[in-house]
């Protein structure tokens, strides 16, 4: 019973300090807390897709590596994502705790960000459109191209 | 840099973007169909089908939510909150996907 008042105390013990900090900086720090955690989860799964499609696209089509490019993409997309938050917090908070940074590093880490982010939000969409069309291609054509490398070799040693 | 340029530049990416997504959408229907001619769909596929479109999904809410902001701000906490969601689930389908592709790969 005591190990379950824990469990629970441990997340509102949580709330009440974001609750105290948002109060002391004028920021939502508990939405940037979840926004700042399911970018770093999207890093995370990304990472881990983009590994497990790379794999398959070695053992099978070359199709998959499109997917497991764009993957990769989509992992340097949030990792801006999170540096633009970060960024935003900084900016706010600059004044009020005394961090050393001069304005203008971050104005120009803040357009860095602002130009960097739609250009790969568009290559991410669009080599993911390449891919898909590339396996649909391949399911259409010679579906048995889509998992097995070999008997791709075998057909064109055949030939 | 001029605040013209970044929106200019948001709107096209953008456009770019739920262009993208709508044809992606529509090739993902498409192996769907090829698929269901199989006796029996793998767990891969499901789970690939289910990853992919909630990858359209958050790129339509991304697209959408960055032109509206631009129209109407008072609607960016909205759509954060809805990315948000959208990246935890794919986060979880991501780890499935990749999981069931290991064990095809074995």
């Amino acid at each position: 019973m005591k190990k379950l008042a824990f469990l629970v105390g441990i997340p509102l013990l949580i709330t009440e300090n974001v609750n105290a900090l948002e109060g002391i900086n004028h920021i939502d720090m508990s939405g940037t807390m979840v926004r700042l955690i399911s970018y770093l989860l999207g890093v995370c799964g990304a990472a881990y897709l983009a590994a497990g499609l790379w794999s398959r696209s070695e053992k099978g089509s070359e199709s998959w590596k499109y997917l497991s490019v764009s993957m990769i993409l989509f992992v340097f997309w949030n990792i801006i994502g999170t540096f633009s938050i970060l960024l935003d917090v900084l900016s706010i908070r600059k004044s009020t705790s005394g961090i050393v940074i001069s304005d203008e590093a971050l104005t120009t880490y803040i357009i860095i960000v602002q130009i960097l982010d739609p250009v790969i939000e568009v290559i991410v969409f669009v080599i993911l459109l390449f891919g898909l069309r590339k396996i649909i291609d391949a399911m259409r054509t010679k579906p048995w191209t889509v998992f097995s490398k070999e008997d791709e070799e075998e057909e064109k040693s055949n030939e | 840099m001029n605040e013209d340029f970044f929106v200019v530049l948001n709107t096209i990416a953008s456009v770019i973007v739920i262009i993208c997504t709508v044809l992606s959408f529509q090739l993902l229907v498409g192996i769907s169909r090829e698929l269901k001619g199989l006796k029996t769909m793998d767990e891969m596929w499901k789970n690939f089908i289910i990853m992919t479109n909630l990858f359209i999904l958050l790129g339509i809410t991304r697209a959408v939510g960055s032109i509206s902001t631009i129209i109407f701000e008072g609607l960016q906490p909205v759509f954060e909150a809805l990315l948000s969601v959208t990246l935890i689930l794919f986060f979880v389908f991501a780890i499935q996907l990749s999981l069931s592709i290991e064990e095809i790969t074995e």
